[in-house]
């Protein structure tokens, strides 16, 4: 399964229809697929109903305030109002609060985390927030290995 | 770019039931009115919808053709028909009456197209 989290905008490539399903058994969540005219991909529920664009004072779907009114597409929209989807409550909360530590292993040529990564968390305390990255995940090894991060 | 239906209520600009500050108006705005909202990354206009104006104004002069023909009719029918063959009056009793009632329609017609011209946004 690739993974790519764009700005805290997840997306999943299942490669095959069994890796979804082996994918949702083990995040225990239902993605959903979103289809555009460029790209094909699963998202969680939440995401995948993001805008692709915002209203300054508009009320989001877990009570959150965008601050912006803003056109672009959904994963600029939540950055530009500093927005991400925490993947334990399932809200949508400011990045700033991510307070989650990534939990970061260095294998011989990626880093890799057992669980999927929070987009805004860091890999310690003092280091910057990830916003984006790419990675795999394999189902033999049951590990997350990372291709890509970028830092805030 | 993203193109919403909006409207402007007591000079807001209103989208998605949500009031959009600092909205850059490219209308006179003098009065409420229905139109889209424009969002560009982080620019966004209002533009009033023109056709419900439109619409008004044309009817308005479909009004005033109408009036005319009332008016070419009124001349015809209350002039001509009071001449008889022998002479008398030019005019029937009822024309003071009926010029005055087509005279009050002029003067509303015209308050009609000066309220839209005014209403303008």
């Amino acid at each position: 399964m690739r993974i790519f989290c764009d700005c805290g905008f997840y997306k999943f490539y299942p490669m095959i229809a069994s890796e979804l399903i082996m994918f949702e058994d083990m995040i225990g969540q239902t993605l959903t697929l979103c289809e555009n005219d460029y790209e094909n991909y699963y998202t969680f529920e939440p995401l995948s109903k993001i805008k692709n664009y915002s209203i300054a004072g508009a009320v989001g779907l877990s009570g959150e305030i965008y601050t912006k009114t803003f056109s672009a597409n959904p994963a600029q929209v939540l950055f530009e109002n500093e927005l991400t989807l925490n993947l334990e409550t399932g809200l949508f909360v400011n990045f700033k609060t991510i307070v989650a530590q990534a939990s970061l292993g260095i294998g011989q040529t990626r880093a890799t985390t057992k669980n999927l990564l929070q987009a805004f968390s860091k890999p310690s305390a003092n280091d910057r927030q990830i916003k984006t990255f790419g990675c795999f995940y394999d189902f033999q090894k049951r590990v997350f290995f990372y291709e890509r991060l970028y830092f805030l | 770019m993203n193109i919403l239906n909006a409207k402007i209520v007591n000079g807001a600009v209103i989208a998605d039931g949500v009031t959009v500050k600092e909205a850059v108006l490219l209308c006179e705005a003098k009065s409420s009115s229905e139109g889209f909202l424009l969002i560009d990354k982080d620019a966004f206009f209002y533009l009033t919808k023109t056709t419900n104006d439109l619409t008004k104004a044309l009817d308005l002069v479909v009004n005033a053709a109408d009036l005319s023909a009332q008016i070419l009719n009124f001349l015809s029918s209350d002039i001509t028909e009071a001449v008889p063959s022998g002479g008398g009056p030019v005019k029937l009793p009822a024309f003071a009456a009926d010029a005055q009632i087509l005279q009050n329609k002029i003067t509303q017609l015209k308050q009609q197209i000066e309220n839209l011209k005014n209403t303008q946004v």
